[in-house]
């Protein structure tokens, strides 16, 4: 079995001292270029995602314009009847005083509460769009 | 091969020389005297740190040849040892070689000894090497460095007598089939009138090795003159005079600087510088004479510098490693760029597609999910227009009842008054009906009667799926407390009595 002594530790030591060094500063410059592959690799990624989803929008862009033409109309007329877009409680609360007046009733009451979510968002399958 | 230091100790002196990996230089004789002695301190102490490789060359030296059982490992290393006390109790400088294995049945090994039987003679030298704190590779025998000439001057006779002139005196070793067999120094200065002796030390040496048994009469010596000054030229002609089994090979001095490799300036310094030069080529000597205690400082020193070594290997192999991610970095980097002008031009290719688009309040695709949804949603949106006229027919049967408040609602089947809805299941319209009965007073079955009848009715719609009385008029249950007066019935008034019924359509309605 190897036994060291004093002597020896003390002529041992600045060797010992600059490959701790060494190793130390090898292992650091090491783990840091690794990191560097990495985080480029990560780039490609997300760069080769972006590409792809560039080329499908391209590629899909004549089913958009045929779904925009399609749809835009529909869109429309539910903005205009209130369905899309902000509420519009002054105007319900108008018309309900306007149909009143008209067909003479003795008075409606009515109590429109705060707004909440749609209450069967799993049968419509909204998916990302708010239903309230 | 790395600087070290190169000496050469006799009795008398000390030559030193500097071996530089390829070339020996400075060398330099010190006399056995305190100037010189103090001049080789200093010339160590400018060494910083070099190793030293120290060659003794004296007559107080032996060598002999011993058969010993074949053994291996500690076995061997163990009896060697026992055996190396056993021939030399008085000098620490001593070493053993393997030479080859006998041809007998027991296939013993033959070892050759050595040792410098007279330590004191080197002490002066090694007390001041030791005290410069260089470390000491080893101490090796002269006769063991000359063995390399061989090669180097392409002797092939099977037996060699090869005469060196040495600071110390002349050498002979006599090498049977390319294998040490003999050495001595004859302390004979070279000169003038000296070369007829050493003929004379050469014939007997001849005679010396016959007696031995080691040559017989008739075998052909070569004997090998190594003249390193122009001074043993003569010894040729004076060995072979009436001589039929000597021949001899002379080397002059420019074949030693041409076939050897030794600068004449240090064989002009010292005779000894030859053998100095052999010293420095071999990168691990055979034959240390020295004991451990003298070379831990060459360990040392071995280990420090295989850690350096390492240190160097370590930065050049992460210098490497890191170059190749560099490089990888970069290529990656490129490729990067690459893809994103790909996806630039892509992105510019759909927005000259998009100009040709009809405008559009939003995206494609949250243009189409909202048309969609929403007619998802009026798809199972109800108005409770179905609820009032299935309530209108069943009123219009029971003209005493009438409706005070309708409670209408849209939901899951099975879902209770005042608990969430569960997560699925078909939706259904259900309805809770507040209303009255005026009746006769007392007529408490009949207008339970009706009541029951109105329920029967609503149920009777293909649309309901359950009708049924959710409050009477009147608690008849057991648990509930019931008064009245029956005391005269004439004059009472009809009394009006306020019940709910739940209706629950079907689902789809």
């Amino acid at each position: 079995m190897l036994s060291l002594s004093a002597q020896d530790l003390r002529a041992l030591s600045k060797p010992l001292i600059v490959l701790a060094v060494v190793a130390v500063l090898s292992g650091a410059a090491v783990a840091s270029s690794g990191r560097a592959v990495k985080k480029a690799q990560a780039q490609v990624r997300a760069e080769e995602t972006a590409l792809i989803e560039a080329r499908n929008r391209v590629q899909q862009s004549g089913q958009e314009k045929r779904i925009i033409e399609q749809y835009v109309e529909p869109y429309k007329q539910l903005e205009r009847a209130g369905i899309v877009g902000e509420e519009q409680r002054i105007s319900w609360i108008d018309a309900l005083r306007v149909a009143n007046r008209e067909v003479d009733l003795y008075g409606v009451e009515y109590d429109v509460g705060p707004q909440q979510p749609y209450a069967f968002m799993s049968e419509v399958s909204a998916g990302s769009l708010s239903v309230r | 091969m790395a600087r070290r230091l190169v000496l050469c100790a006799s009795t008398s002196h000390l030559t030193t020389g500097v071996w530089t990996g390829r070339r020996l230089e400075r060398v330099h004789k010190f006399e056995d005297n305190e100037p010189d002695q103090q001049a080789f301190a200093n010339f160590l102490r400018a060494a910083h740190g070099v190793p030293a490789y120290l060659m003794a060359d004296t007559v107080d030296e032996d060598y002999r040849f011993e058969t010993l059982p074949h053994t291996s490992g500690k076995d061997r290393r163990d009896m060697i040892e026992r055996k190396l006390k056993q021939l030399y109790r008085s000098t620490p400088f001593y070493g053993s070689s393997l030479q080859d294995r006998e041809d007998s049945k027991r296939r013993d090994d033959r070892y050759l000894f050595a040792a410098l039987t007279n330590p004191e003679s080197l002490n002066p030298w090694l007390r001041i090497l030791s005290a410069s704190g260089l470390p000491i590779a080893g101490v090796f025998p002269v006769p063991m460095l000359s063995l390399s000439l061989i090669k180097k001057l392409e002797l092939t006779q099977p037996n060699l007598l090869l005469v060196s002139k040495h600071e110390a005196g002349v050498r002979q070793t006599f090498v049977k089939a390319q294998r040490f067999r003999i050495s001595r120094l004859t302390p004979v200065r070279a000169g003038g009138g000296t070369i007829e002796s050493c003929a004379e030390e050469i014939r007997n040496t001849r005679m010396y090795l016959d007696a031995l048994n080691v040559m017989h009469v008739d075998d052909v010596l070569t004997v090998v003159i190594l003249d390193q000054d122009g001074t043993l030229d003569a010894l040729r002609e004076s060995v072979l005079r009436g001589r039929r089994n000597l021949r001899a090979v002379y080397v002059s001095p420019q074949d030693v600087v041409s076939k050897v490799g030794v600068g004449r300036p240090a064989m002009e310094a010292s005779s000894d510088a030859l053998h100095l030069f052999l010293l420095g080529q071999q990168k691990s000597p055979d034959f240390n004479l020295a004991p451990p205690a003298l070379t831990s400082g060459f360990t040392r020193h071995l280990v420090s510098r295989g850690i350096y070594a390492g240190s160097v290997g370590l930065a050049v192999l992460a210098l490497a490693w890191c170059g190749l991610n560099l490089f990888q970095t970069m290529g990656l980097k490129n490729d990067a760029r690459d893809i994103a002008d790909k996806t630039r031009k892509e992105q510019a290719t759909y927005q000259a597609i998009t100009r040709s688009f009809p405008p559009a309040p939003v995206s494609s695709d949250k243009l189409q999910l909202t048309v969609d949804v929403a007619g998802r949603i009026g798809s199972i949106a109800r108005l409770p227009d179905i609820v009032f006229g299935v309530l209108s027919r069943a009123l219009d049967k029971y003209p005493a009842m009438r409706l005070n408040a309708v409670k209408w609602q849209l939901g899951r089947v099975g879902a209770e008054a005042n608990s969430p809805a569960p997560a699925s299941g078909p939706l259904s319209q259900s309805a809770t009906l507040q209303m009255e009965l005026t009746t006769q007073p007392g007529d408490i079955k009949g207008a339970l009667g009706s009541i029951n009848s109105f329920v029967h009715e609503l149920g009777k719609s293909d649309k309901v799926a359950a009708a049924k009385v959710a409050r009477m008029p009147l608690n008849f249950a057991s648990t509930g407390n019931l008064s009245g007066s029956t005391s005269n019935p004439h004059l009472e008034k009809p009394q009006v009595s306020q019940f709910e019924v739940e209706v629950v359509f079907k689902p789809g309605v």
